[in-house]
């Protein structure tokens, strides 16, 4: 069979293939690609115009096309990958050479625009997007030392991906390069579309409940790790950056602190500190004074909590729960929900809801207080994944000083203290401060 | 095997802990125990407050007067008065926050003393900081005072004595843990603030109402009472407790008022001289001053001189009337006992560690710091 048809078999159910002749110099030229991913009129006419200035009487078709394009076999199994990616494909049937083109693409991508998930005060405010080209020229420009390398694999079986591994070579630490570098060729044939995915992939834990990953979608931040010499993953069609390893720092720390003024630096990241500590303590904390330990308490404060749960009929664990719960899915609710219609469920689920729970004695007044401190602190870290980390071991917490009160409180933060330490991320501790590399600037 | 292992660990988790216990708002919190000893019987009072008591809504002034419980139990133990005072228990007790130990003249004796301390110091549950004293009064009468304007008694001196001592000193009150460190001390005297009700001071809408005062102190020295003075007796006592104390005093001038002095932040230091077999005491004090009223014209040098005077005879006076009964408020005895251990012992033999002779000099020194927004009486 000619490759012409069995081109037009292949792509039998693609209502956009498309496979026309033109003329190119002399010679009748077929050209096959996508619609969808290629534009056909500009791509003729700029082909027209590049080979109008060619010498025409001694060219033979393979030179000719090897000047439009690259050279391929003409084979069915070179051609598509080629056509898949989004290339024009020339086809000269009487040689039978082929080529493959870099066409004027169809624009399918949004344009750079401000971030959605994290917001800059001070700092640049264009963010990644789905284009990994266009992702990687942010990065450079943000990088503009030479140091910066870019390697990329093909990854994925059956719907391949272009995966980067961006690292600045005067910085990284070559044992951590050349392990996340080995772990990907190992598993060049593992298909990643999503972050579960590609952490099978570099060997982490599936069931950590600590971000293995930190995702970024500004490119300062992403530069900024490169200088400390982190590594930087970039998936094609995802737009985020990933950093390779976490620390228990990146909760804290943010590029664009360094836009405030030293004192105010520290002082922003304290209160990140603070905040963390207040989302995962304070409910247990709770929990375990009001039902287990009121001796703690100064008199007139627990007189006061008495007073405000005198008619609350369930046991303080069983409050706490509801109203958490109730708090996750006013959180989940919102995040899912666009952009006009997220603001009455939070007016609906904070005020009224917890006015209404508070008044039907359902719940005490103070632990709407606890419970409002808490969901604000544990927005205050940095990263999304972080504050989701942080409501986990709130639960831990939560349990434990309900069986066994403030003891259970104490040895809930010794476990959790002790599964932090416990984890890694690529080889490196979690809870490491990082000094990686020690030509670096200040990592603060 | 690890899953069975996992199970255990889980299994033991849950159950054991403490699932049970009792909420915040189901538990009687009794916040002043007192104890009576009368016909061969002890008796426990203890307070309880109603939550709303402290609790204070918002808007809505509360216009009936907090409800107190107080709970009665005797027996011919403290065991025994102790379950006699559970019989007609409604909920769980719980004694974690008991701020105040009121004792009666009659427990003050050691051996019932010692039985008090064992039962209030033995459990984990009552904490030593809580504040002691002694009374005279009805215990009844004691615990059912309440402060102005209907506040919870939590705000009165029973639970709270810091604060007026803090602007105006007489007897300083004392916690548990300062009580019992003294009280096993050889050499130490232990005043203990005795509560009174008064209703001779305020008044509420006409009627009198009683209200707690510090009408004076027991006074002990090593685990014997010693005796009980009158609060006026003892005022010299004050500036030599703590840096804290803050009082005026009216400075005498021959015998009619020259002015009244604020004093605060007394520094004192007690000195020992030995003079062979003798001992006597040199007690320096530095106090600032502050000028609160003139009656007579007066330079500031002369001033200065006869506030020093006047406080020289009040600590002179207070030492005079406690040494008769064999009592050390200054704690000289202790002083002469750190420095020279075996000469103390001696002294004590023949019961003249400290005799209204023994106290040579007081040195005092006040620094007038300032007088006031008016320069003359007349103007």
């Amino acid at each position: 069979m000619e490759l012409k048809e069995r081109l037009a078999a292949y792509f039998d159910g693609n209502a956009d293939y498309f496979n026309v002749d033109i003329r190119l110099l002399q010679y009748q030229v077929q050209m096959i690609g996508l619609d969808s991913l290629v534009d056909l009129p500009q791509s003729i006419a700029s082909l027209q115009t590049q080979t109008s200035n060619l010498d025409h009487a001694s060219l033979q078709p393979a030179a000719l096309l090897n000047i439009l394009g690259k050279l391929v076999e003409p084979k069915l199994e070179a051609i598509v990958p080629d056509i898949m990616k989004g290339n024009l494909i020339l086809f000269e049937p009487k040689s039978g050479t082929c080529s493959s083109v870099l066409p004027i693409p169809k624009n399918v991508t949004r344009s750079v625009t401000s971030p959605e998930t994290e917001n800059t005060l001070y700092g640049a405010s264009s963010a990644f997007q789905e284009d990994v080209d266009t992702n990687i020229g942010i990065l450079r420009k943000q990088c503009s030392g030479a140091s910066m390398q870019v390697e990329t694999y093909k990854v994925g079986k059956h719907h391949p991906r272009s995966l980067f591994l961006i690292y600045q070579e005067d910085r990284v630490d070559s044992r951590l390069l050349r392990s996340v570098q080995a772990k990907i060729k190992e598993g060049q044939d593992q298909e990643v579309h999503h972050i579960q995915q590609l952490g099978n992939m570099l060997g982490m834990n599936p069931w950590s409940f600590l971000p293995s990953f930190n995702m970024t979608e500004l490119p300062q931040n992403a530069a900024h790790s490169l200088q400390q010499g982190k590594i930087v993953c970039m998936i094609d069609r995802y737009p985020f950056a990933i950093i390779l390893p976490s620390h228990i720092m990146d909760m804290f720390r943010l590029k664009d602190d360094y836009n405030y003024a030293l004192p105010f630096m520290y002082l922003i990241r304290l209160l990140r500190i603070i905040g963390a500590l207040i989302a995962t303590i304070i409910p247990g904390l709770y929990v375990a004074l009001v039902s287990v330990n009121p001796e703690v308490l100064r008199l007139q404060l627990a007189l006061s909590i008495a007073n405000s749960r005198q008619d609350v009929p369930y046991p303080a664990f069983v409050e706490t729960l509801l109203l958490l719960i109730v708090l996750e899915l006013i959180l989940e609710a919102s995040v899912r929900l666009p952009k006009s219609v997220g603001p009455t469920i939070t007016m609906v689920g904070g005020i009224i809801l917890g006015q209404a729970a508070v008044s039907a004695k359902l719940v005490s007044n103070l632990l709407i207080i606890v419970l409002a401190g808490t969901t604000i602190a544990s927005s205050t870290v940095v990263g999304f994944q972080n504050s989701v980390t942080l409501r986990v071991f709130k639960y831990v917490l939560i349990i434990l000083s309900a069986i066994y009160g403030m003891l259970g409180l104490l040895a809930g933060i010794v476990v959790v203290c002790a599964y932090l330490g416990h984890q890694t991320s690529m080889g490196v501790p979690y809870l490491s401060l990082p000094a990686f590399n020690k030509k670096d600037e200040r990592n603060g | 095997m690890k899953k069975l292992l996992c199970l255990f660990f889980i299994i033991s988790v849950l159950l054991a802990g403490c699932w049970d216990n009792k909420e915040v708002q189901d538990i009687n919190y009794i916040t002043a125990l007192g104890i009576d000893y009368k016909e061969d019987q002890y008796i426990i009072y203890v307070q309880m407050l109603d939550f709303a008591t402290i609790a204070k809504q918002e808007g809505t002034k509360q216009t009936e007067t907090a409800p107190i419980w107080v709970g009665r139990g005797s027996g011919g133990t403290l065991s025994d008065a102790l379950i006699d005072l559970y019989t007609a228990s409604q909920q769980r007790v719980s004694w974690g926050h008991v701020t105040a130990l009121v004792l009666s003249e009659a427990v003050l004796a050691p051996e019932r003393l010692s039985q008090v301390f064992d039962m209030t110091n033995r459990s984990q549950e009552i904490r030593y900081t809580k504040w002691v004293y002694g009374t005279k009064d009805s215990m009844d009468d004691l615990f059912t005072v309440s402060p102005f304007f209907q506040l919870s008694p939590l705000h009165s001196l029973l639970h709270e004595p810091q604060e007026s001592y803090r602007q105006f000193s007489f007897i300083r009150p004392i916690q548990f843990v300062n009580f019992i460190r003294l009280y096993r001390e050889h050499a130490a005297t232990v005043v203990l603030p005795s509560l009174h009700i008064s209703t001779e001071n305020w008044t509420e809408n006409l009627k009198q109402h009683p209200l707690l005062e510090v009408n004076g102190a027991f006074l002990i020295q090593h685990q014997t009472l010693k005796g009980w003075m009158d609060r006026s007796d003892l005022t010299g006592a004050r500036w030599l407790s703590t840096p804290e104390t803050r009082a005026s005093l009216v400075v005498l001038s021959g015998n009619k008022a020259a002015g009244s002095i604020n004093l605060e932040n007394p520094k004192s230091a007690i000195e020992v001289i030995r003079e062979g077999k003798e001992v006597f005491y040199r007690i320096k004090l530095n106090v600032d001053g502050m000028v609160q009223n003139i009656y007579q014209k007066k330079r500031i040098d002369e001033m200065r001189r006869l506030t020093e005077a006047t406080l020289r005879e009040e600590i002179q006076n207070t030492f005079l009337k406690t040494a008769a009964i064999h009592a050390d408020p200054y704690q000289l005895g202790l002083q002469l006992r750190r420095t020279d251990p075996s000469l103390w012992d001696e002294l004590r033999k023949e019961k003249r560690v400290v005799h209204p002779a023994s106290l040579r000099e007081i040195d005092v020194h006040v620094s007038l710091r300032y007088w006031g927004q008016r320069k003359n009486v007349n103007r």
